[in-house]
């Protein structure tokens, strides 16, 4: 079977979602790292035939050209851009969405953080996304709804803040010169020095989508990188440490989200008891973050009981992580690579400390714009007199914390 | 008989004493403390946050056994003289940390209400010339450091 999708369609096309769901869950998935990354160096060294790329031209033409013609841009304006695809003839660049490259990328990032598709992912509703936050469920004490026979019914409201998550523009642009593509076919080196570009820009990516997910701050001007608002970014997206902290004069003081500082409990221990606090508020938490030094500690804590290294689910096609009982459910361990976690001093013990992230992942979201995927565009080469072949990968994403008082961290001393 | 003069010894701060049983009150470290840069305090009054599983309300913790701070003390989570007995009030903390009895944001807004006649009532005159003449005094060697 071709790993390949045929064709370009529009980002939004039901099918052209279909068929990349199918490729990436049941075909890429199932591989290792490297034989993703084979098929991938195999997919972009060849080059799209004369009528792939008509097609990738005219859906190009079409997105591109979709989003250029608004009614308050002349178009003459609006045309102008290197990327321009919407001219005609030799008017226009050429310059390509490349849908059959991106789901290796995806794939291969998708193994490394699970919980990106673990998440689940929405459209956004603007440039930045509104969405009301839930603060608390209902005000009133409890069996106050029971009224009389003709008595009248009582009015309540749930207790909203509303709150916006900036949609972030992440994007890189990656390049090889001809002359080192051509040295490199010269020197008969069996790799391709664009694909490895790609692959790295990739990583770039996802670091920093991961970094914003769980340390992003870009609504707190006075947020550092060592204190829990995180550091001030103001074109990423507000993350996980900042909305289920604690920091007076954010948006999100108050949103009664629970924090609970590691001591003598072990960790399990601690998971379970926010998991607990998050079930009294009403939520069913199942789900668990952390880094990968915090679950190689549970790891240890818990490595000689089989009830929970017996105990583990396939989060997306062929990773499996380990599940812990909680008194509300089961909750799924994802531990997440890299720093992007980070540290910071605890408000309460001043001790540096790290978060472990409990949710429930049903009030959580990926707000996403222009397309829920990376998109890889393809710069026609030479088109700025440089001689090169480039490419720019790029998603937008922001985050949506529903009801904060369903989620909660657990602060452990950093190791 | 000698004439000497015994010194009566001086008398050492009252640290109280717990068995490993008794409940005691623990403060946060951060109790009534507040960011300089962004003059926001650390943990607010009516926040409810936890350390194991006990609940720390606006920074302090009650019936919490002694045993227990005890180690939290041993991990570095409290400090040792944040430990008091379960009955102390903020006075006591107050007392204790060096910080204010109110919470900052609380005194900040007394402080932001208090019109001058008001400050130079409760003072006296000579005391609220005092004040105002430091806190000048303080305002411009702030100054002074940060044009340095």
């Amino acid at each position: 079977m071709s790993l390949q999708i045929k064709g370009t369609l529009h980002p939004h096309d039901p099918q052209w979602r279909a068929k990349r769901q199918h490729l990436i869950h049941k075909e890429l998935l199932t591989m290792s790292p490297r034989q993703i990354n084979e098929a991938f160096l195999t997919t972009v060294s060849k080059p799209l035939s004369a009528e792939e790329r008509a097609e990738a031209q005219e859906t190009t033409k079409s997105v591109l050209g979709g989003m250029f013609d608004t009614p308050h841009l002349m178009d003459a304006l609006a045309r102008k851009s290197i990327l321009d695809s919407t001219g005609s003839g030799t008017s226009g660049g050429s310059v390509l969405i490349r849908q059959d490259l991106e789901p290796f990328l995806y794939s291969l990032y998708v193994q490394q953080f699970p919980a990106w598709e673990r998440i689940q992912h929405g459209q956004a509703n603007g440039l930045v996304h509104a969405y009301n936050q839930m603060t608390a469920p209902d005000g009133n004490s409890l069996g106050s709804s029971a009224i009389s026979e003709l008595g009248t019914v009582s009015y309540n409201q749930t207790s909203f803040s509303r709150q916006t998550a900036n949609i972030a523009v992440l994007a890189t642009g990656r390049g090889v010169s001809f002359k080192e593509q051509a040295a490199v076919m010269a020197g008969g080196a069996p790799y391709n020095p664009l694909a490895t570009e790609l692959a790295n820009g990739m990583v770039v990516l996802a670091r920093d989508i991961q970094y914003f997910m769980f340390a992003g701050n870009s609504s707190y001007s006075s947020g550092t990188g060592t204190s829990e608002a995180g550091n001030y970014l103001v074109n990423g997206y507000d993350g996980l440490r900042m909305i289920t902290g604690s920091v007076s004069g954010t948006n999100y003081s108050g949103n009664n989200a629970l924090q609970a500082d590691q001591g003598t409990l072990n960790q399990h221990q601690s998971i379970k008891f926010v998991a607990s606090k998050i079930a009294d508020n009403g939520g069913f938490p199942d789900l668990v973050l952390e880094s990968m030094s915090a679950k190689e500690s549970l790891d240890t804590e818990l490595g000689d009981k089989r009830w929970y290294t017996d105990n583990t689910t396939e989060v997306v096609a062929g990773v499996t992580v380990n599940r812990i009982q909680a008194a509300a459910g089961m909750l799924d361990i994802l531990p997440a690579p890299g720093t992007t976690i980070g540290t910071y001093t605890s408000p309460t013990t001043s001790q540096t400390v790290e978060d472990i992230y409990v949710l429930d992942s049903s009030k959580v979201w990926l707000r996403w714009l222009y397309a829920d995927n990376f998109t890889v565009l393809e710069i026609p080469s030479g088109v700025d007199s440089v001689l090169s072949s480039r490419y720019i990968v790029f998603c937008m994403y922001g985050m949506e914390v529903a009801a904060p008082l369903y989620t909660g961290k657990v602060r452990r001393v950093a190791s | 008989m000698s004439n000497a003069t015994i010194d009566k010894p001086k008398e050492a701060p009252k640290t109280p004493t717990f068995d490993d049983d008794d409940l005691c009150a623990v403060l946060h470290r951060n109790w009534h403390a507040f960011d300089q840069k962004t003059r926001q305090p650390y943990v607010r009054d009516d926040q409810e946050t936890y350390m194991d599983r006990i609940t720390f309300v606006g920074g302090v913790a009650r019936n919490v056994p002694y045993l227990q701070a005890k180690q939290w003390v041993k991990l570095g989570m409290i400090s040792a003289s944040h430990i008091f007995p379960n009955n102390a009030q903020a006075d006591e903390f107050a007392k204790a940390t060096g910080r204010d009895m109110m919470a900052p944001q609380t005194l900040a807004s007394a402080v932001a209400a208090l019109s001058p006649e008001k400050a130079a009532a409760i003072l006296g005159e000579e005391g609220a010339k005092q004040f105002a003449k430091s806190l000048l005094q303080l305002i411009s060697s702030n100054e002074k450091s940060r044009q340095e």
